[in-house]
């Protein structure tokens, strides 16, 4: 199945047939809203959970409002979705060493994850945050391959990585920002010592 | 570079294909306007964007995507630090102090039998299961190569050294790697030597490498006792060494000080480069097993060391070598014995059977055996 065919029903592209099944509505962050197969769900275990505490039944989906999610976006949200249908009824693995550590990405998988690094990013943290395992799997694989063969001057490009350096101004920046007199009086400090005095108070 | 580029669609128009890879592209635009132009995570989104079929001009930045690698939690770099190749998180080792401390804390420990790591003034190889790294020192830099892999990335204006630190540390460095065994063969200046074994004893702190056998060559004298402090005392059990600054000066007491020596099972030391004392045998006493070369034996020597053994709890089998004048004979005449056994104290089962073998290369050998009945 192709990316494009994969059976997630975006409401405003609602002209895409419907099976039959127990369906679930979901919003994104930006009212974007989603009907995503039961089947599908069983892919996140945050969802999944989610919806067998809810207990709707087939016209509670249609007359209560979205379940919304609220810290993903409906761009991240439809690739989420996709993936979810297009797995649906696979097995989630589970890491006690019975699955092989080497992940391959599917040729489906592949497709959907030819986005930018912003958007996969965000598809990884939706991962995380959905506790979709095989998706943040394939995923931090494709993060992973794309660091095959550079330098480290090329991988701070890449993956906009700060240096050292800038490490220490973010946290100096972001000390300050919590104490302004923190810095105040380190900085009275070292002008006593470069005065030759011996104790600060 | 508003005046430059006035629309960036018209560049990724007339430079970019959906054929090409946007790193590829990324190069073409870095060398043509510089590496500062723009950083990649930005050129990779309008690469996408103008491929998607969305008209994009440059001064758009309000659209530029916000989330990075950075802004993933550790846990998630950590799966992906998992899943990078063994060159791959050598280098992201090397991009900062915060990175080098997530692939330190989420590498996976090697799996590997057998473990070799090689290192001369401008090559340095580390052989394990799943790879071998190979690092070869330029004029400026280094250059690193997944020699299994087929893959070699240059690093100029790196140091060297520091790379064979990083690539160490990398592989070797997890608190829970086990091997069977870990060979370790140096050819290096001793300050080279000193440098590589100080910045690995600051880098390992009290975490010591598990090996049972970890096998030793110092080449040109390389000193075997740095290398030994970072092997775990009680998991190592048998001690190859092929040559040391110890050895060559017959250090053998500095040895047999540390705790890795002491608790070891089986020592080989195959070929002579010093001068070994037939005194400093008492070093090997405590040894299950143990193969030396002497530089000479005398009769009363061999006496008062069969006594030793005699004495030791642990000992099975020692194989001392050299050209020595003694024989079978002059042995047995000399405690008036008939067979070349020896008591052992505590024991009334066991006993000592020496044998000498003849050959180009004398050789000795002592064993405890299950005590023979004299025959009527």
């Amino acid at each position: 199945m192709s990316v494009e065919n994969a059976p997630v029903v975006d409401v405003d592209e609602a002209a895409i047939p419907v099976e039959k099944k127990m369906y679930y509505r979901f919003e994104s962050n930006d009212k974007k809203e989603f009907r995503v197969s039961e089947l599908a769900i069983q892919q996140s275990e945050t969802l999944n959970r989610l919806v067998e505490a809810m207990g709707y039944t087939s016209e509670d989906v249609e007359n209560k409002p979205a379940i919304a999610i609220e810290n993903i976006d409906g761009k991240t949200l439809k690739l989420v979705f996709q993936w979810c249908e297009h797995h649906k009824g696979e097995a989630i693995p589970v890491d006690d060493g019975s699955v092989p550590k080497i992940v391959e990405i599917p040729e489906f998988d592949a497709k959907l994850m030819d986005i930018d690094n912003g958007l996969l990013f965000k598809l990884i943290w939706a991962a995380d945050y959905l506790n979709i395992v095989q998706l943040l799997n394939v995923s931090c694989k494709k993060v992973a391959n794309m660091a095959q063969g550079k330098t480290p001057a090329q991988l701070r490009r890449v993956y906009l990585l700060p240096s050292d350096e800038e490490d220490e101004a973010a946290k100096r920046a972001a000390q300050e920002a919590q104490d302004p007199r923190a810095r105040e009086v380190e900085e009275e400090f070292e002008e006593r010592k470069r005065q030759g005095g011996n104790s600060f108070f | 570079m508003r005046k430059t580029v006035r629309k960036f669609s018209d560049y990724l128009k007339d430079n970019t294909s959906t054929n090409v890879s946007p790193w590829d592209s990324y190069k073409e635009l870095c060398n043509e306007f510089g590496d500062d132009f723009m950083n990649f995570p930005e050129f990779e989104y309008r690469f996408y964007r103008f491929h998607g079929g969305e008209k994009d001009d440059f001064d758009s930045s309000s659209e530029t995507p916000k989330k990075t690698f950075s802004d993933l939690p550790v846990e998630i770099i950590g799966m992906f630090v998992k899943k990078l190749r063994p060159i791959d998180r050598i280098l992201l080792r090397l991009v900062s102090a915060n990175l080098q401390s997530i692939v330190d804390t989420y590498s996976p420990k090697l799996k590997s039998r057998h473990v070799r790591f090689t290192m001369y003034s401008d090559f340095c190889q580390i052989y394990f299961r799943t790879g071998t790294i190979e690092l070869k020192k330029l004029e400026t830099g280094y250059q690193i190569e997944d020699f299994r892999n087929t893959q070699t990335v240059i690093l100029s204006n790196f140091d060297y050294r520091e790379g064979v630190l990083n690539a160490f540390l990398t592989i070797l460095g997890h608190p829970k790697t086990r091997m069977r065994m870990f060979k370790v063969e140096i050819d290096l200046s001793i300050e080279d030597c000193f440098w590589l074994t100080e910045n690995l004893s600051k880098s390992l702190g009290d975490s010591k490498i598990w090996a049972r056998k970890f096998v030793f060559d110092g080449k040109k004298a390389a000193p075997l006792l740095p290398f030994l402090s970072f092997v775990k005392p009680g998991a190592l059990r048998t001690l190859p060494i092929y040559g040391s600054l110890e050895m060559q000066q017959g250090l053998y007491a500095e040895l047999a000080g540390t705790e890795q020596w002491r608790q070891a099972r089986k020592v080989d030391i195959p070929w002579l480069n010093g001068p070994f004392d037939p005194d400093q045998l008492q070093y090997f006493a405590h040894f299950n097993c143990f193969d030396v070369r002497l530089s000479s034996l005398t009769l009363a020597e061999l006496m008062e060391f069969v006594k030793t053994l005699g004495n030791s709890e642990n000992f099975q089998k020692c194989i001392l070598r050299g050209q020595f004048q003694i024989t079978a004979d002059e042995y047995a005449a000399a405690g008036n014995k008939s067979v070349l056994r020896e008591p052992i104290e505590g024991t009334s089962d066991r006993e000592l059977e020496l044998r000498f073998c003849k050959g180009w290369e004398g050789s000795l050998v002592i064993q405890r055996k299950k005590k023979r009945t004299q025959k009527n």
